[in-house]
């Protein structure tokens, strides 16, 4: 049976739903000896900063019961040194590069968004509002809407490329926040990022991490991700990219029927570095068990 | 970099001690150019409790006796006992599979090996024995230097491969914090005021332990000006470069414990001294 796995989010097309998320796959060419980069529907890059950031103290993670928590920080050597150490491998790949950009402020992210407007091979920007390790701030730009609307509207005015705004699971309503974002302009939405926790080592009564806080990831936080991905797909008509917690072919099956039009492989890259082909796998397999010839019948097909 | 992801068949599991374990595995071809103080990363439980890989430094390779397209080494991990993956991983058997990611990461230089009347010292703490005999191993195979080997923990029954060190010739030091074995102190202590003062140059140090210990023993060689190799620990995630979860700080930034080290040259580390 032939099937068509194709999906879009805004002008892009994926030849297949499944996307690696930003900071579980570093720049993808560490991943190059365990899988075949070029079957991935799209490479989501580590979060770039217009300048070098050195990121949190260690430890940066800690396991926690059926997940991890992460501190990083957003280490990262900056858009020069991205565009020209890594920019030129990625290419090669000849899939869709998504990179994820962060700041300080909204000059910063149009800054980045001008220069990756000219940038070839740059297929779609995500916007990194929802990182909870970076120091200073009180507020993520993602818990507030407005904060959200102003941001994801300077970026739109200052380029034509596929905006895709990541929200932050770390709020009252995530719904608002989508729909605060789509009417901005952006062209979809992905979510989950991390669950702010923290862990405790009771010898030393110290915090495990470094930065004391830090993401929670990994499938302890599925259910609650896939409840926040179905309310906002449901409520907003933008693609929705699903993540949080997908280890298995099945996991991302069920955020496809919860109305994700394509997910993300996160911290399954760490356990298993060739989790996304695994998934992908997976995924063409459920389509033919099933008997659907299309992946749209699947999106959204909660009965 | 021929590096892979393996289903590796478990040739046994041996209980040593009370908390120590010599896990015996079938590794493929790619482990023929494994370097001493690399390590695998290995995925104890597929059931995600615990969800993250644990790295172990590679012990000892030994060609494989049967070969077979899987199995053309035998690899040693010396683990202990202390969390999750370590309960599982000992309740392993042989016939059963492990999947590990190796060889990783960067391990000690040895292009000094040949540099004739040279004196390498390795000095482990506890666990720190785990990749030093393996570099032992090497050392010996390939040049007739003298290998010294201090071993150090705080008590008798932590101090482990002496005879393993002994088989190799090396001279080997014992020194315990309760003076149960060998000198009573820390190993730091008895290299510097018991055998650096006896100690014919040009000497190497290689070193693999606890922090406190390795801080320990880059302020002495740095003072000394002897060459430190350390192989540095930290909680892991991908093993493979891309998480940047076991960052430490060295004088050039940030650098990854998994892909830039697990050896570092003590020099580039920036040291609480």
């Amino acid at each position: 049976m032939k099937i068509q796995t194709t999906v879009n989010i805004g002008k892009l097309e994926l030849k297949n739903p499944v996307l690696v998320a930003s900071g579980t796959f570093g720049y993808a060419q560490e991943f190059s000896p365990y899988m075949d980069l070029k079957e991935l529907g799209g490479i989501i890059t580590k979060t770039i900063t217009l300048d070098a950031k050195s990121g949190n103290p260690a430890p940066r993670i800690a396991e926690t019961a059926s997940g991890m928590l992460n501190a990083i920080g957003l280490q990262n050597e900056g858009i020069a040194k991205f565009l020209k150490d890594k920019m030129p491998y990625l290419r090669k790949i000849k899939v869709p590069v998504i990179v994820s950009i962060g700041g300080d402020t909204g000059e910063e992210y149009v800054k980045l968004a001008r220069i990756l407007e000219k940038t070839k091979g740059v297929a779609a920007l995500e916007l990194n509002i929802s990182c909870p390790n970076v120091k200073g701030k009180e507020c993520l730009v993602s818990q507030d809407k407005e904060a959200t609307y102003q941001l994801v509207k300077q970026v739109r005015s200052s380029t034509d490329k596929t905006i895709i705004t990541k929200l932050s699971p770390n709020v009252t309503d995530i719904v608002e926040i989508a729909r605060a974002a789509k009417a901005a302009g952006s062209d979809a939405v992905s979510l989950v990022n991390t669950f702010v926790g923290m862990s405790i080592n009771v010898r030393t009564r110290a915090p495990v991490l470094g930065n004391i806080t830090g993401g929670l990831s990994g499938p302890a936080i599925k259910p609650i991700a896939l409840r926040m991905v179905w309310q906002v797909a449901k409520d907003i008509d933008i693609p929705v990219i699903g993540m949080g917690g997908i280890m298995t072919a099945d996991d991302a099956v069920e955020f496809l029927i919860a109305g994700a039009s394509a997910i993300c492989v996160g911290t399954a890259n760490l356990v298993n570095p060739a989790a996304a082909d695994d998934i992908l796998a997976g995924l063409k397999q459920y389509l033919i068990q099933n008997k659907l010839k299309n992946i749209k019948h699947l999106i959204g097909s909660l009965q | 970099m021929n590096i892979s992801q393996i289903d590796s068949g478990i040739i046994s599991n041996i209980k040593l001690d009370k908390n120590y374990y010599v896990l015996k595995l079938e590794a493929p071809s790619m482990f023929k150019d494994a370097q001493p103080g690399q390590f695998v990363h290995v995925r104890t439980c597929n059931c995600g409790e615990p969800l993250l890989r644990r790295p172990f430094s590679i012990h000892k390779i030994t060609p494989a006796k049967a070969k077979s397209s899987q199995h053309k080494f035998d690899l040693d991990i010396l683990y202990e006992l202390k969390g999750k993956g370590t309960a599982l991983l000992s309740r392993k058997q042989a016939g059963e599979y492990v999947n590990i990611l190796g060889p990783l990461g960067k391990g000690f230089d040895c292009q000094d090996l040949h540099t004739k009347e040279k004196t390498h010292i390795l000095i482990a703490g506890g666990m720190g024995v785990a990749p030093l005999l393996f570099l032992a191993h090497k050392i010996s195979q390939h040049s007739k230097n003298k290998i010294i080997v201090l071993i150090g923990a705080a008590n008798s029954h932590k101090i482990l491969c002496e005879k393993d060190f002994e088989d190799l010739s090396c001279r080997v030091h014992i020194a315990t914090e309760d003076g149960s074995c060998g000198f009573k102190g820390m190993i730091t202590a008895f290299f510097e005021k018991k055998l650096l003062p006896k100690a014919n140059q040009p000497i190497s140090v290689y070193a693999c332990g606890p922090k406190a210990m390795l801080t320990n023993l880059a302020k002495i060689c740095m003072i000394k000006k002897i060459p430190l190799q350390v192989s540095l620990e930290e909680f892991m995630g991908c093993g493979i470069g891309a998480c940047l979860g076991c960052a430490i700080e060295t004088k050039a930034g940030f650098k990854r414990v998994c892909h830039d080290g697990p050896v570092f040259c003590a020099e580039d580390i920036s040291w609480k001294f």
